[in-house]
């Protein structure tokens, strides 16, 4: 085996073993090479104090409130009158009523579309298998939902320190 | 647990690349897997991107632009590389041009009075002493400021092939070039590190 | 976010008196206490109301078998005294975001066995596999 400083590809091959993503054949001939082998004994040691180097860096818990900014942020992201209305504006002024009636019923037509397309997800629309879900709801469903949910949170919570303690 | 309520999450479960399914579902309309992706990648983006920009405020502020990105794109969303390649490719470029606009010019500043909120780490259940927290928090200080100096694309491919532990492929695509231009990459970024932080073995 | 799949806010979506139906089934005493969580289920801002859904969620598509496992060793997690908590919560994010081979040799490897118990070792394992957080 050449020695890995030789060669880009093998001090590769020593990064994946300090990585331990070398396969276990290859590793154990690495092994032996490192063995007799002062230049790349002394890069694997280097690579290792990197690596565990790079581990002590954790970073700081997501804040508890990311959630709730982002769904807000989708919420208020619907300008559909905006988009819509916008490149109307000038006909409006210029154009005579009976001229902007195509583009007002095209205009109407959007922001239907848009108030269908853009609902936000914690308003949908009642479909016809929720609505058969919502019929056939037992007791028993609510009471395991809310246990599951319960035990979830409390997991949560300790596993996540940018988990807020829920009042569940 | 109770007899369980099958929906259509549940199938998608038992498929290969859970979060894919998951990202049609969203395109479908379906606003509860989004939360399930949120829930899935929110740590892993805001950490990765808190490496990046090495600062918190930011990081989340660009994490959230991520979300919002991956939101809006649901309607045109077609499964042409695996989501979380594609989430991170959407990060990488926004971390990439908020570092050229210099949205973290007080990172570097930042470096000497950030590491307060970093939590400490606990050799099992014995509390780090004043002297233990400081060695610590002097190692963590050179090991960011070793990260910061590496050139961007070094950068990137150091945190996703250290702490989100992708393959040579998975970063090739998110950076859009070949896996041995990844491994060249790595190859120069860990021969700086090595040399700036070896001592710290 | 809205969560239809959800049996709790499928119930709130009702109106009262299919509502009422429903916990009428109930046995008067549980009931009540049924009655009271709602109460405080209903009251949780709207935030952290979908962000109980999205955890919901994710468990509620994992198949039966692994809910059950992963109810046992969460419960298990939960009621470990805190000083111990504390020392396993880094390991399980970890083994958490790990990609599937690199955790199963994580666990297998008898360095990482010497550290924990046979019982932490189990619910370690379960937890992370049954229960992941990042998919790639």
């Amino acid at each position: 085996m050449n020695c890995p400083l030789d060669t880009r590809e093998n001090t590769q091959l020593l990064l994946d073993y300090c990585t331990r993503k070398l396969e276990p054949d290859s590793v154990a001939i690495l092994e032996r090479h490192i063995a007799i082998c002062a230049a790349c004994r002394e890069l694997a040691r280097g690579q290792r104090a990197v690596w565990h180097a790079l581990d002590a860096w954790e970073a700081a818990p997501v804040s508890a409130d990311f959630d709730s900014r982002l769904y807000r942020r989708i919420e208020a992201q619907v300008p559909w009158w905006t988009l819509v209305v916008r490149p109307f504006r000038p006909p409006f002024r210029t154009v005579t009523l009976w001229r902007s009636l195509p583009a007002l019923a095209m205009a109407c037509l959007l922001v239907v579309a848009g108030v269908v397309l853009e609902r936000p997800a914690g308003a949908p629309a009642p479909a016809a298998t929720d609505r058969a879900q919502v019929d056939s709801v037992q007791p028993e469903q609510v009471e395991h939902a809310l246990d599951a949910m319960e035990m979830l949170n409390e997991f949560s919570r300790h596993v996540r320190t940018d988990s807020p303690d829920s009042k569940l | 647990m109770a007899k369980r309520v099958k929906t259509d999450i549940g199938t998608a479960a038992a498929v290969l690349d859970f979060d894919t399914e998951l990202m049609l579902r969203v395109k479908e309309g379906d606003g509860a897997s989004f939360g399930v992706l949120l829930e899935k990648h929110r740590s892993s983006l805001v950490y990765f991107l808190y490496r990046m920009m090495q600062n918190h405020a930011v990081a989340e502020e660009l994490a959230q632009e991520v979300f919002l990105r991956v939101y809006r794109s649901r309607s045109t969303y077609e499964p042409t590389a695996k989501f979380t390649t594609w989430m991170f490719r959407i990060a990488t470029h926004l971390a990439l041009n908020a570092l050229r606009d210099g949205k973290n010019e007080r990172a570097q500043d930042r470096l000497d009075d950030d590491t307060s909120d970093m939590p400490v780490r606990q050799v099992s259940d014995r509390r780090p002493s004043v002297e233990q927290s400081m060695v610590y928090r002097a190692k963590l200080d050179e090991v960011r400021r070793a990260i910061a100096a590496l050139p961007e694309k070094q950068r990137v491919a150091v945190l996703m092939h250290k702490y989100e532990e992708m393959e040579y492929s998975q970063i090739a695509k998110v950076l859009s070039c070949s896996e041995s231009a990844v491994k060249s990459l790595l190859f120069r970024a860990y021969e700086t590190l090595r040399a700036r932080l070896a001592h710290m073995a | 976010m809205g969560n239809p799949g959800n049996p709790v806010e499928r119930l709130m979506a009702m109106p009262p008196e299919k509502r009422e139906q429903v916990l009428e089934k109930l046995p008067p005493q549980q009931q009540a206490n049924l009655r009271q969580r709602l109460e405080r289920f209903d009251k949780l801002p709207a935030a952290e109301r979908a962000r109980l859904n999205q955890m919901w969620s994710t468990f509620n598509s994992l198949p039966p078998e692994k809910q059950a496992i992963v109810t046992r060793q969460m419960q298990a997690f939960n009621n470990l005294p805190e000083a111990r908590r504390e020392d396993l919560k880094p390991v399980l994010q970890r083994l958490r975001r790990m990609p599937e081979d690199r955790r199963n040799a994580l666990l297998n490897s008898p360095a990482f066995k010497d550290r924990f118990s046979a019982t932490e070792l189990e619910m370690l394992t379960d937890i992370s596999q049954n229960y992941p957080l990042p998919g790639r």
